[in-house]
C-alpha cells in the first residue's frame, strides 16, 4: 500500500512508515491470538474513544460512568476500563492495578494481546493526529478463530506479566538470547511481540543497530535527536525504562 | 538533561533540542492549537523530512511507554548503573513505574 493511499498528505512519509501501519491495520483487523478478529477492531475502537473522551480522573473506571459504555458492548467492562487506563493515563499503571484484572477478570495472555494493540493504535494515531492526518481506516475484520497459542517455557520471571526465552542475534551475536527486557514484554503473545518489533525498526532505530552507533545520523534525524525525543517523550509518559 | 526534564530554550547539546522537547510534548497532549503551531515551526525549521521522522520517534515511544509501564518491564542489567545517574537529572526518580520496576533481580 503506497503513502498517498494510506495518508492523504505531502508530507513526504518514508516507505518504511506506511507499509508498517498499513501491516498494523490488517493486523488489528485479523484474529488475534486470544481476541476475535471482531473483538479486536472493538479494542481499536475504545482506544480511540477514550483518547477523545473529555478526560477522566484515572480512579475513574469508565465502565462506572452512566451512559459512557453501551450495555451491548463487545468488550467486557473491565477490558474497557483497562483500556481507558492504558491510553489516558499510563504515568500510573502499578503492578496493584495489574493484580486488580490479572488474573481474577483477565488471562495473561488476553491482558498482553490487550496491551500489545492498544499500544500500536496509539503509536498509529498518535503519529496521524501530529501531522493531521486522517487515523488509520480499519479493515473488514478477518475470518478465523484466535489461535490460543502458547509459547513454550514462559513464566514469571523478570516482568509484571509472564515472558517467553527469545533469541534474537540481531540485537548481539554474541549473547542472542540477552534480549532488551521491553522487546520481550510481549513475548507471551508471539504475534504482538513481532508487530511491536516492525513498528520499532521502521520508526526508531533497527534492533541490531540500538547500541554501537551513537554518533550516526538516522532517517532525517540525529542519534542525539532521536535519543532527545525519547528521553522526553518517556518522561511525559513518566516511563522509567 | 534540562531539555528532558523541563521545557525552556535550551538544547542541551542537541540541535534544536528544545523545540523538539516542545513537539514531545505537543504530541502526548490533545491541544490541537499547540499542535499545529509547534508541527508549522518543526517543518520550517527543521524540514518535512525530519518532522515526520521526529514525530514518527515520538509516536513510538508512546507504543513502547505503554508496554513497558503496563507490563511491568524492569530495567535491562546494562542500565541499571548508568540509570541511578541519569534518573535524578532527568526527573525520573519519582516515575510511578520506578517504584514497580524492580532495578535488580
Amino acid at each position: 500500500m503506497s503513502g498517498e493511499v494510506l495518508y492523504q498528505t505531502d508530507l513526504p512519509i518514508r516507505s518504511e512508515i506506511t507499509e508498517t501501519h498499513a501491516a498494523a491495520a490488517v493486523h488489528w483487523a485479523s484474529p488475534g491470538t486470544w481476541w476475535s478478529s471482531l473483538e479486536r477492531i472493538a479494542i481499536v475502537t475504545e482506544v480511540r474513544k477514550a483518547w477523545d473522551a473529555d478526560p477522566l480522573p484515572p480512579w475513574t473506571p469508565p465502565s462506572t460512568v452512566e451512559g459512557l459504555v453501551p450495555d451491548d458492548h463487545v468488550l467486557p467492562a473491565a477490558v474497557i476500563d483497562v483500556i481507558w487506563r492504558l491510553t489516558n493515563h499510563v504515568t500510573t499503571l502499578t503492578k496493584n492495578w495489574y493484580e486488580s484484572y490479572v488474573p481474577d477478570q483477565l488471562s495473561p495472555q488476553h491482558y498482553v494481546e490487550l496491551v500489545g494493540v492498544i499500544a500500536q493504535v496509539t503509536l498509529t494515531d498518535r503519529f496521524a493526529d501530529a501531522l493531521r492526518l486522517k487515523r488509520l481506516a480499519l479493515p473488514e475484520p478477518r475470518e478465523g478463530s484466535p489461535t490460543q497459542v502458547v509459547p513454550d517455557d514462559a513464566e514469571v520471571t523478570t516482568h509484571w506479566v509472564p515472558t517467553a526465552p527469545i533469541v534474537d542475534g540481531s540485537w548481539n551475536p554474541a549473547t542472542p538470547s540477552d534480549v532488551p527486557n521491553v522487546r520481550k514484554a510481549l513475548s507471551l503473545v508471539a504475534s504482538e511481540r513481532m508487530m511491536q518489533w516492525v513498528l520499532i525498526d521502521a520508526h526508531y532505530v533497527q534492533g541490531g543497530a540500538l547500541a554501537d552507533d551513537f554518533g550516526q545520523d538516522h532517517w532525517s534525524l540525529t542519534r542525539s535527536q532521536i535519543e532527545l525525543l525519547g528521553a522526553r517523550t518517556s518522561t511525559v509518559n513518566d516511563c522509567f525504562y | 538533561m534540562d531539555v528532558v526534564k523541563v521545557l525552556g530554550n535550551h538544547d542541551g547539546g542537541v540541535e534544536h533540542g528544545a523545540l523538539l522537547a516542545r513537539l514531545c510534548d505537543a504530541v502526548a497532549g490533545k491541544d490541537a492549537e499547540v499542535m499545529t503551531r509547534v508541527r508549522e515551526e518543526v517543518r520550517t525549521s527543521m524540514g518535512p523530512s525530519q518532522l515526520v521522522d521526529a514525530v514518527g520517534v515520538s509516536a513510538m515511544f508512546h507504543m513502547m511507554n505503554r508496554v513497558a509501564n503496563g507490563t511491568g518491564t524492569p530495567l535491562d542489567p546494562f542500565m541499571r548503573e548508568t540509570a541511578s545517574l541519569i534518573a535524578p537529572s532527568i526527573g525520573a526518580s519519582g516515575f510511578l513505574s520506578m517504584e514497580d520496576t524492580p532495578l535488580e533481580q
